[in-house]
């Protein structure tokens, strides 16, 4: 039998130290650990270290001109933050269609990065935006590129003690996020979108950054089809400039939500609802 | 500490401390301790019939780890609908506009919608049927159950 014990930090030194012991399993809002569990990830059991205590790892502040997210912000904060509605609205799209209302009261940023899974709906407008991970250790901290953080379903490339603190995001303010799910609500997704864009005053895309979410064994930033879309009208019809870039870049898989057919078809689509949202947003 | 944790909390009024293991679910160790109102439906997180309030926020305690939740605040449908007006309006509206049939999901649809009238919820269906989207309900279709919240949130002031 697994043997579990449980720790609460109380405070970031601490917490550091017990991170870097070889059975340290981070527990913060709660929602995945106790599933990952029962679904055997770790089988030799482990000491949770409760994170929940750390006041660095909360709160959404302005720094040099970016948003600071502590990594322990729940999904039902982000709602409530004028700050994610008004510079980051992709991010906003994103947490209003999360799990369920219940479950973004628990759901933190920091976790929805930590579980690595490519339907994670936080991870891909951050992707789109430009966000970048704030990572912690005992050895000090480094920051990398939210897309670097994924090398496979339900891996990352964290190393042994290292803890995301923070998400800092650039404002992207003409930025969306669309998700196709099989119920309303605690719906993994099917595929889900997200672009963020400048544009000129006529409507042209001057640059773009775009992410798609349950299409490839990671959260997926599609370089090939940003590059395709620079130069392009915000006005004309860009599906049939998406649908082969995108369909070349993905790696779908049959599941019990949808088959790899479908979601070939489904996320390009989802993807121009969201450039055409994201440019709607950009001249209001 | 290996084996068991001692957690402190405050159940419905009254302080507790419980012996739980690091892995068992706040569910768990609740039903445990008595709290029959508490059901348990999926153990995922997908249901809501585990519903609860924690400092006063909406939760599913089947995915919370009861060694989390020292020095907190806990309340269950139960209780709450004895102590607190706007709970007991919910239950006697969810009994008169028949919305409890097995009763299974009740305590939990009590729990989400209590939730949504204190955020300031109004008596929107749409909006009702969103907030209430993470339980579900074998029985009744959910029709009685937003009447029953409907009914509640329009006429109750937070
Ligand atoms: S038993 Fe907790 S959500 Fe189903
Ligand atoms: S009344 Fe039976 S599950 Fe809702």
């Amino acid at each position: 039998m697994a043997d579990y014990s449980y720790i609460k930090a109380k405070n970031i030194k601490q917490a550091m130290e017990l991170l870097e012991q070889p059975n340290s399993i981070v527990s913060a809002g709660g929602s995945v650990l106790l599933l990952m569990i029962k679904e055997g990830a770790f089988p030799n059991g482990g000491q949770f270290v409760d994170i929940t205590g750390l006041p660095e790892l909360r709160g959404i502040t302005f720094e040099d001109g970016k948003l600071r997210i502590g990594a322990l912000v729940t999904v039902r904060e982000l709602l409530n933050s004028p700050l994610v509605a008004e510079y980051l609205p992709a991010l906003f799209d994103a947490c209003s269609v999360f799990a369920d209302p219940l479950t973004r009261n628990t759901a933190t940023i920091g976790g929805n990065f930590a579980v690595s899974s490519p339907s994670a709906d936080c991870v891909i407008p951050l992707i789109a935006i430009g966000a970048q991970l704030e990572l912690l250790s005992k050895a000090g901290k480094r920051i990398i590129a939210c897309e670097e953080l994924f090398c496979g379903p339900g891996q990352n490339t964290l190393k042994k003690g290292e803890l995301i603190s923070a998400v800092i995001a650039p404002f992207a303010l003409s930025s969306a996020f669309c998700k196709q799910g099989l119920r309303k609500a605690m719906a993994i997704s099917v595929a889900t979108a997200a672009a963020s864009l400048s544009l000129d005053c006529e409507g042209i895309i001057t640059s773009c950054r775009l992410a798609l979410g349950s299409v490839a064994p990671v959260p997926l930033r599609i370089y090939a089809t940003e590059k395709l879309l620079v130069g392009k009208n915000i006005n004309d019809d860009l599906l049939p400039v998406l649908r082969d870039s995108v369909k070349q870049q993905i790696k779908p898989i049959d599941d019990c939500r949808s088959t790899a057919e479908y979601r070939l078809e489904l996320a390009p689509v989802l993807l121009s609802r969201a450039v055409v949202l994201a440019g709607k947003r950009y001249f209001n | 500490m290996r084996g068991k944790t001692l957690v402190t909390f405050n159940l419905n009024g009254c302080e507790v401390s419980l012996p739980v293991k690091a892995e068992e679910s706040l569910l768990n160790a609740l039903r445990r301790h008595g709290c029959t109102d508490l059901k348990c439906g999926c153990e995922a997180g997908s249901c809501g019939s585990c519903a609860l309030l924690l400092d006063g926020l909406a939760v599913k305690s089947c995915i919370i780890p009861a060694a989390s939740v020292n020095g907190k605040q806990i309340w269950t449908a139960a209780a709450l609908c004895e102590y607190d007006t706007l709970a007991k309006s919910l239950a006697e509206s969810f009994i008169d506009c028949g919305a409890v049939q097995c009763g299974f999901c009740t305590p939990g649809m009590i729990i989400a919608s209590y939730a949504y009238i204190k955020d300031g919820g109004k008596a929107d269906r749409q909006a009702i049927r969103r907030a209430l989207s993470g339980n579900l309900c074998r029985c009744t279709g959910y029709k009685k159950i937003v009447d029953a919240v409907e009914k509640v949130a329009g006429s109750f002031f937070c």
